[in-house]
């Protein structure tokens, strides 16, 4: 999968801006069909194909991001600065655009074949690297190999888990790489694309924890510099393989630790745009002198677990009424600056090819609330909600509106280090306290949220639902390769997650990139704040 | 014979203090002179204007902070998101914040944790410290050493640096804010009474209850403590200064009250990346912050003024 880390689904979301980031992360699946727009007025009709029609070709531009807390290592990467740093650099086999539809970059063609078990991709030809070295499929096939190797203890294994294993990637002759999977996985090109952020090929004789002292890859730039606290600056890869990209000469990005110090850097001019920005702050500014901001949809949320063996929550009664307690559009203003769309408390976000159009979405109500807690028999209902700093602003939104309706939530604020600590199996908070607010990264398909989530004994199975029927509907949704099959299975899953509300997912996470129409055009918000400047120009 | 006291007076001595019956020598005591002066040093006190701002605007926190249900004009808890970030205007004379609450309500309510707090703390500390620079000062000898030792020991750690690593160890409740930040007055103020006690301890009055055989507890209190307490006064109103500060600074930090709460330093730190679009969220509960420390700031200085033209 994509998503945030490794060994956790959340590593990327402990600070605010990494929430932003690891939105990104992992990437999003299925089909984005409907995005936000810009705000901004400059340039919204700016396309990619287009936009050195009002641009100019050449020059450079200055981004602003905050410094990476991870090592500038394609493999081990997982927060935002690193992953989109790197990916100016280096390439996919299949770049995410955002709208989510799968875009060839390395890999030329797909298919699949024994039911969606093995999977063949063919490698672009001609396509050399910075220093010269022709691609292959034999560096393909190193690459995978690397990121399947625990030694490297890259982030992708997580994504890879249940489907690759080590030994499952192999050459069918100088331009095929074959995939063959543990499993049918009818999604699989999401993990060998951006999607699964650290799939980026690189040489065969890569060393982990080299590239910021020697990065070498098929991308559109060459690392000119980096230093961890200050920033780096790019030039144009003259070998590029999309012949007369990019349009820029060079990049330079400065990093500003304080968020207040990276807004006022964009509103002086001292940067052309934000890598990554947040909505609540650069939404308001949106509109004022030269700043845009564009906005799209993601498939982060903010998963509102409820456990379904612990009291009060054992009676589902209960979950429903604290479900019916939430004015979801005012958690998407007050939370995400109306960046998002709403939820409706199961896994399918609404630009997966496969979400339910059919169930009717939750909404705030008061008397339903009483009812279904009368019916459960539980009067002043009392919870302690527990979280980490990333989802304060979350919490107490979701005390207000409870306490409207006469429901009673304690806040049990923790440092990220506390509540993502611990023994996953025994104690750690996030996933055994009674009720609890986890931060979770897009990923490109609702499978990766449902199995470790809902599924019984799901690795990350907060709420400890256990459910055989949706155990039963998730395999075979995997499984399923006529979309027709995947969304009956969808809709069998997502009927049985909004009844039984063992997590109350209110909204969608939007993204959103901040940039000046004055001084840049074509710089696009993307689900998870990966970078593609390829297109992009001077104003 | 009788002894002059630390103003200079010839004090007639007190019942029950140092002349009372069955006195040795009739010492005289300081402390009558001490509690003569007392409503002389108010007089004085309310002609200077910086005391009575200063006095005012303590005061002035001091009420809001008892009576903020009936002086707010809206539920300073209640969102509004529809009405997120509105400037400051007739609706909301402070404006509202990033949840739509109204910041003059939550500006008055936010009195009550920080008033609730460092008095508290201030007057643990300087208890504790008093006490501890009196039987120091008084007594000396090995346990003084150790004390000051100890006291010396803890001085040198950056208080509000404890303070807050403290906090953030025993986790969020007011009875913990109020032990902890009075805890790291303690030193401070031991110092200052045992310094003030050293020179008490010279004088013929503490000699002369010695001599009658007054018990130490009583040596301390009756006879000693009245002589310091212009210190420890000083002690007090500069503490609770410091204390304010402290409890706006481990609330900024997120170490004050539970989420959500109207705390000044809370609203500061929630706020604070919004100053360029809504500087009404960050100005006001500063502006809060600032005010009651600088009228506590101004009733320290005065006292501390008027104790050292003594």
């Amino acid at each position: 999968m994509a998503a945030a880390s490794a060994e956790h689904p959340v590593r990327a979301l402990l600070t605010r801006r990494g929430l932003l980031a690891g939105t990104g992360a992992g990437g999003l699946a299925a089909l984005l069909a409907a995005c936000g727009g810009s705000t901004g007025d400059a340039d919204a009709a700016d396309s990619s194909a287009s936009s050195t029609a009002g641009g100019k070709r050449g020059g450079t531009v200055t981004l602003s991001a905050p410094p990476p807390p991870t090592a500038l290592d394609p493999v081990t990467m997982y927060d935002g600065t690193a992953i989109a740093l790197v990916q100016l650099v280096a390439d996919y086999l299949i770049w995410l655009d955002s709208d989510f539809q799968l875009q060839p970059r390395l890999a030329t063609a797909w298919t699949s074949s024994e039911a969606g078990r093995t999977w063949s991709f063919t490698i672009r030809q001609g396509v050399l690297f910075s220093d010269g070295t022709p691609l292959d499929a034999a560096t393909v096939k190193a690459s995978f190999d690397r990121l399947l190797d625990p030694a490297n203890k890259s982030a992708a294994l997580s994504a890879f888990d249940t489907v690759l294993k080590a030994g499952g990637v192999s050459l069918a002759g100088s331009d095929t790489v074959v995939f063959r999977l543990e499993r049918p996985f009818s999604e699989f090109p999401y993990l060998v694309s951006a999607g699964n952020y650290n799939a980026l090929i690189l040489k065969p004789d890569y060393q982990v924890g080299t590239f910021a002292q020697k990065a070498i890859g098929t991308g559109p730039f060459l690392l000119n510099s980096y230093d961890s606290g200050t920033g780096a600056s790019f030039t144009r890869n003259p070998r590029y393989w999309d012949s007369g990209k990019p349009y820029l000469d060079g990049v330079r990005v400065a990093f500003y630790k304080d968020e207040q110090a990276d807004l006022l850097a964009l509103q002086s001019g001292a940067v052309d745009g934000q890598i990554l920005s947040d909505a609540s702050l650069v939404g308001p500014v949106a509109g004022g002198g030269s700043i845009a901001v564009d906005k799209v949809n993601s498939t982060g949320l903010t998963a509102f677990t409820l456990r379904v063996d612990r009291p009060p929550f054992t009676r589902k009664e209960v979950r429903q009424a604290v479900a019916y307690a939430l004015d979801r559009p005012g958690v998407l203003t007050s939370v995400r600056d109306g960046a998002g769309v709403l939820g409706n408390d199961h896994l399918f976000a609404p630009s997966f090819a496969s979400a339910p159009t059919d169930l009717q979405q939750r909404a705030r109500d008061e008397a339903k609330v009483r009812s279904l807690l009368a019916a459960a028999g539980v009067d002043n209902l009392r919870f302690t909600l527990s979280f980490d700093p990333p989802n304060r602003s979350y919490a107490l939104v979701i005390q207000d509106q409870l306490k409207q309706v006469g429901i009673t939530v304690d806040l049990d604020q923790q440092t990220s280090g506390a509540f993502y600590g611990g023994d996953q199996t025994t104690d750690t908070p996030w996933l055994f306290t009674t009720a609890n607010l986890v931060g979770w990264a897009g990923r490109p398909t609702a499978s990766q949220f449902i199995i470790p989530m809902v599924k019984s004994q799901g690795v990350w199975n907060g709420s400890k639902y256990a459910n055989p029927a949706v155990d039963a509907a998730a395999t075979a949704y995997d499984a399923a390769t006529d979309p027709a099959e995947r969304k009956k299975q969808a809709e069998i899953i997502a009927r049985a997650l909004n009844e039984d509300v063992p997590v109350i997912v209110s909204v969608w996470n939007g993204a959103v990139r901040a940039y000046r129409t004055d001084r840049i055009r074509g710089l696009r918000a993307h689900p998870s704040a990966f970078l593609d400047l390829t297109t992009v120009t001077r104003a | 014979m009788s002894q002059a006291s630390p103003v200079g007076q010839v004090s007639p001595g007190i019942p029950g203090g140092a002349g009372s019956p069955g006195s040795v020598v009739d010492a005289g005591a300081p402390s009558v002179a001490a509690v003569a002066r007392g409503p002389r040093v108010v007089r004085r006190l309310v002609r200077r204007p910086s005391f009575v701002a200063g006095a005012v605007l303590l005061l002035g926190w001091a009420v809001v902070a008892a009576f903020w249900p009936h002086l707010v004009p809206a539920d300073p808890m209640t969102q509004h998101p529809a009405e997120r970030f509105r400037p400051p205007g007739w609706g909301h004379l402070f404006g509202t914040d990033q949840f739509g609450r109204d910041v003059l309500a939550r500006v008055l309510a936010g009195a009550r944790p920080v008033l609730e707090v460092a008095p508290l703390a201030a007057a643990a500390g300087v208890a504790a410290g008093s006490l501890l620079g009196l039987v120091c000062g008084v007594r000396r000898g090995l346990l003084d050493e150790i004390v000051m030792r100890v006291v010396d020991a803890l001085a040198v750690f950056p208080s509000l640096v404890g303070v807050v690593v403290v906090a953030a160890l025993v986790g969020r409740s007011t009875t913990a804010l109020i032990v902890v930040i009075g805890v790291f007055f303690v030193p401070i103020v031991t110092r200052s009474v045992r310094a003030a006690a050293l020179v008490e301890r010279e004088k013929p009055y503490v000699e002369a209850a010695r001599l009658r055989g007054e018990p130490f507890p009583s040596l301390l209190g009756r006879e000693v403590l009245p002589n310091v307490a212009g210190t420890v006064l000083v002690e007090a109103t500069s503490r609770l200064g410091d204390a304010v500060f402290a409890a706006a600074t481990l609330s900024f930090l997120g170490l004050g009250q539970p989420p959500g709460s109207p705390e000044w330093g809370a609203s500061v730190a929630d706020s604070r990346v919004f100053l360029q679009h809504a500087w009404w969220t960050v100005l006001f509960p500063a502006l809060a912050v600032a005010s009651l420390v600088i009228g506590v700031a101004l009733v320290a200085d005065n006292l501390r003024e008027q104790v050292a033209a003594r």
